[in-house]
């Protein structure tokens, strides 16, 4: 099936033309067309892994024209239509489908203008799924661009009482984020050119810009000149560390992060969380570390540090909430400080480690923002300290409670702790890049998450059962909640488990790089 | 060289004037049925008819001999370019889709309204051709008292206090400009902008007489751009006109500034000669109208007012085409004027159906809008998010080749043009903050009643074209962009 990649993103772009069709009366067709669109993404996606070939590095390649424009002395701009996955994009991939599926069956009782409110959530799930597999970087920007509209007014009209100011902060940050990395972007492609029919190419291709034989002379990739103390291409490196940055988020631009995710309602919380922070992440390692491999190696200590710092910031931020979302929130941000950590590191365990916490955090914060969403839909109380006891009236529901926080705290046995182990084992590699002291931090960071999460337990769980400050009736989990739950924590305990499906995907990959960075180490 | 004056030279020449001709024809006729018929609605029929037609005509003819290589016309005063022709079509394609724009309720005088917009057009399209200093004054009065009455035609009281401001800086402009080119020919004894004499004179002798009267006529196009420092007039007059004139002066005697712009600059530029950097110059021109049109568009809540200031930072925009000083930059500028007409003409287009039938001045008029008419309200979004800048629209792929032509080129220092490229880009999450106002209340805002619902009609048609043509540019950009890789521009 070499069409796969193309199906996977542009189902449910055509879903959206559909139901746009649809008379906005019919509420059931828009979900059942939202769950058939995810269900068919999941059925390709096993169609997908089934047929993987070993011993090559990108799968599913497809390549169409789409923009071949002459730009007169300069070249000509060539932009494709290229799309592919490896080790790095396919684990995401499949996080997408499954994340989006699972926020399709979360969105089943949404009541308020159903139409426009799936019609977003399936062009968000095609823009995700194509910034994923996206190799030429026009694509990818366009991609990740149209991401936001959609998430801008899913935010600001199905969200909570701040929508407002929330949806407006989380676009503000992120299209500043993303002008950054346009720039570079621009620059990029006018300074890479591949000669070809007595032509230059000015190409998007990511395959093209990381080859250093195709950076043009006298362009600013070659140049040493400084401005500012720094080359060009340092610049370039922070201006895409600072863009994808905020994405991913890592402190200080972290702050849009928790006001979007307490005001966004329980799906869209789970896609921002999951699936739109990978995004930046993802985007470090596709393009950053790959096209500035000395500029990685220059401030590996500066990126290192940033995950750092996010790890603990974001830890002791979470031990402070008040509010249940709040914390899940912040530690999100604690947690995508180990990406930064393991791509700083250069190691193959770290950028592995990387990947894999990219996909990991991807399924638990999901499990976590559900389990807010089932405290929230009942009650339309979020604050910890209101409640106490839950154990005893809600049963199924403290167990899965349970699950998610241990994998969150990256106990053995879940995901969350392959990754993080990676991540720390690639941190402390003699070859690391970054100072072992770094990683050494980052462990206490663990702890942290230990603290934040086994005190949770302890207040809302434990003790006697008093209904405080809110109204409802608090019942126990409805079976489409635990199919939600079951399956994630499934997920979660088999990656936990059994890391070496996962992690063989993944390993090329890291592999690579990992020989890239270590290639423009001054002996 | 001196040509010889004979009859033969214009009678040659007229022939390369059809276009401009069939202009003039249709204004006098428009004049003569307004002659003939009193009854209000046939007569607007009629001229609107003859408008259309006019229009059409004109434009079919500038295709139709397109010009394959620059001819120069009447001694010099006009010079036919394939550049200059472009620019031509694209205020044409204005003129109609303002027509399209217009009602007949709102319009009280449909003779007068529709001679005054064509004499526009006329003047516009002599402006982009002109050569010549008096060329270029006569058919730049040509746009301006046409453009002053639009704006007080039938508008009442604010109308007409508008129409006497933009008439009070037009007329004090155009006495600079004139003073401007009057020490110009003292400096250069020539009035041909572009006869090498012109050029060679100001090589050889570069006075300061000179640079100050390069500044003046430069202010001049800067005012007719709407450009900072000379933007004051635009506010108050789009907020005054009516939505089909405030979308008009925003695009056809901006665009044909624009043009002329363009050639003025490359001729004082003097193929890098002159001492004065006017790269350094325009780019900073740019950024400030960018910048400043930007943030003034932040307090704005009369829907108008913010377009005309979301115009002043688009002359930005295009102004920044003009940095680069080459082939690519202006490749770029007519690249963003196109998709800059169809975007913002799709924006005024939806503002002017819901301003009709709902009565929407302010923003917060469009509160829960979204539920009078979703089309309309995905037109207008998409027609925003172009001018911002973003995919999946033409305005995206418009800045790409704006900003590519300006990182590669090398009219300003590195520095420089780094801190242009950066500025330009971070105006526009500024640019986002404002122009999502209106999607936001047309979307989030609720409201306590549901609206009627806004009829069909030409108006809706022709804005859910504009919008899906916005798509186009962002998937088959080589379509526009391979048509103008072909124009030259020639001094």
């Amino acid at each position: 099936m070499p069409y796969l990649l193309s199906l996977l993103i542009f189902s449910p772009l055509a879903a959206v033309l559909l139901a746009g069709l649809l008379p906005s009366r019919k509420h059931q067709w828009f979900r059942m067309l939202a769950l058939a669109v995810s269900i068919g993404q999941l059925l390709a996606l096993i169609a997908l892994f089934n047929s993987l070939s070993p011993n090559i590095s990108l799968y599913y390649a497809e390549q169409a024209r789409w923009l071949n424009i002459s730009l007169g002395t300069w070249g000509v701009l060539q932009a494709n239509y290229l799309v592919a996955v490896d080790g790095l994009s396919l684990p995401l991939v499949a996080l997408s489908v499954v994340v989006l599926l699972i926020a399709v069956i979360s969105s089943w009782h949404e009541q308020k203008n159903v139409k426009g409110y799936f019609m977003l959530l399936l062009t968000l799930n095609g823009a995700i799924i194509g910034s994923f597999c996206a190799l030429d970087m026009l694509l990818f920007y366009v991609f990740f661009e149209f991401m936001l509209i959609p998430m801008y007014f899913l935010i600001g009209i199905w969200g909570g009482a701040r929508r407002e100011y929330a949806s407006v902060k989380f676009l503000l940050y992120t299209l500043f984020g993303s002008i950054l990395i346009l720039i570079v972007f621009i620059g990029l492609y006018l300074g890479v050119g591949v000669v070809q029919f007595g032509q230059i190419l000015h190409s998007f291709s990511v395959l093209d810009w990381q080859d250093a034989h195709y950076h043009m002379t006298g362009s600013w990739l070659t140049s040493s000149e400084t401005y500012g103390g720094f080359t060009l291409k340092a610049w370039a490196f922070l201006f895409l560390l600072v863009g994808f940055g905020i994405k991913l988020p890592t402190v200080p631009f972290h702050t849009w992060l928790p006001d979007a995710h307490v005001e966004a309602s329980t799906p869209i919380s789970v896609i921002l969380a999951a699936l739109l922070l990978k995004v930046g992440g993802y985007g470090l390692a596709r393009v950053v570390l790959p096209v500035f491999p000395a500029e990685t190696i220059q401030f590996s200590g500066l990126v290192g540090g940033l995950g750092v710092v996010s790890i603990v910031y974001g830890g002791f931020n979470a031990l402070a909430s008040k509010d249940l979302k709040r914390l899940i929130a912040y530690s999100s941000v604690s947690h995508m400080g180990f990406v930064l950590l393991g791509l700083a590191s250069g190691t193959t365990e770290g950028i592995a480690g990387a990947v894999y916490q990219m996909t990991s955090h991807g399924i638990i914060t999901s499990m976590l923002f559900l389990i807010a969403g089932v405290l929230y839909d009942r009650t339309h109380d979020r604050l910890i300290d209101n409640y106490s006891g839950l154990s005893t009236v809600m049963p199924r529901y403290t167990a899965l409670i349970m699950i998610a926080f241990f994998a969150g705290m990256g106990l053995p046995g879940f995901s969350g702790f392959i990754a993080e182990v990676l991540v720390l084992l690639g941190g402390f590699n003699p070859l690391s890049l970054v100072p072992v002291w770094l990683p050494a931090l980052a462990a206490s960071g663990l702890l942290l998450a230990a603290g934040y999460f086994a005190w949770t337990i302890q207040r809302m769980l434990y003790g006697p059962f008093v209904t405080k400050g809110f109204a409802g009736t608090l019942t126990d989990l409805t079976s489409r909640e635990r199919f939600m739950l079951v399956s994630l924590a499934i997920l979660t305990l088999w990656l936990g488990i059994l890391p070496q499906g996962l992690l063989s995907l993944i390993n090329p990959f890291a592999e690579g790089l990992s020989r890239l960075l270590s290639e423009h180490l001054v002996p | 060289m001196q040509e010889a004056y004979s009859i033969s030279e214009v009678k040659g020449g007229l022939a390369y004037l059809l276009p401009e001709l069939t202009l003039t024809a249709g204004i006098l006729l428009i004049i003569i049925a307004g002659i003939i018929w009193h009854n209000k609605s046939r007569l607007w029929e009629i001229s609107i008819t003859l408008f259309v037609i006019t229009v059409l005509m004109a434009g079919v003819l500038i295709v139709y001999d397109w010009p394959q290589n620059s001819i120069r016309l009447f001694f010099g005063f006009i010079q036919q370019t394939d550049f200059a022709a472009y620019f031509k079509l694209l205020v044409l394609t204005g003129c109609a889709l303002t027509a399209g724009m217009s009602r007949k309720k709102s319009v009280e005088h449909p003779a007068e309204y529709f001679t005054l917009v064509l004499s526009v057009a006329l003047g516009s399209t002599l402006f982009i051709t002109s050569n010549h200093a008096v060329m270029f004054l006569l058919s730049l009065e040509l746009i301006s008292l046409p453009s002053y009455m639009l704006t007080a035609l039938g508008r009442g009281k604010g109308g007409a206090e508008a129409g006497l401001k933009y008439f009070l800086f037009g007329s004090t402009v155009t006495a600079v400009m004139i003073f401007g080119w009057s020490l110009l020919y003292s400096a250069t004894g020539t009035f041909d902008f572009t006869s090498s004499a012109f050029i060679d004179q100001l090589t050889q002798n570069a006075e300061p007489t000179a640079y100050l009267a390069s500044a003046l006529i430069i202010a001049g196009l800067l005012f007719k751009v709407s450009a900072v420092p000379f933007h004051l007039w635009a506010p108050d007059t789009y907020q005054a006109a009516s939505a089909a004139i405030a979308a008009f002066f925003s695009t056809v005697p901006k665009l044909a500034g624009l043009a002329v712009l363009a050639k003025i600059l490359l001729a004082f530029h003097l193929f890098g000669q002159s001492p004065v950097p006017f790269a350094a110059i325009v780019g900073v021109l740019s950024m400030a109208s960018i910048t400043l049109g930007n943030v003034g568009a932040l307090r704005q809540k009369h829907a108008k007012r913010l377009m005309a200031y979301s115009s002043i930072a688009q002359a930005g925009f295009l102004l920044l085409a003009l940095v680069p000083f080459d082939q690519s930059g202006l490749h770029a500028l007519q690249f963003y004027s196109a998709v800059y007409l169809v975007m913002n003409f799709a924006t005024f287009y939806v503002i002017g159906q819901f301003e009709h039938h709902q009565n929407v001045q302010t923003v917060e008029d469009f509160s829960g809008q979204a539920g009078a008419s979703w089309a309309l309200a995905l037109v207008i979004t998409t027609g925003l998010i172009a001018l911002i800048g973003l995919p999946p629209t033409g305005g995206f792929m418009a800045k790409l080749f704006l900003f590519s032509s300006l990182w590669s080129s090398t009219s300003v220092s590195p520095t420089l043009r780094l801190v242009f490229l950066i500025l330009g880009l971070l105006n526009t999450v500024v640019a986002l903050f404002y122009y999502l106002k209106i999607p936001y209340y047309l979307f989030v805002k609720n409201r306590q009643n549901t609206p009627n619902r806004l009829p069909w009609e030409l108006q809706g048609v022709l804005s859910v074209l504009l919008a899906l043509a916005l798509l186009v540019a962002f998937v088959l950009p080589g379509l526009l962009m391979g048509w103008i890789n072909k124009t030259t521009f020639v001094l």
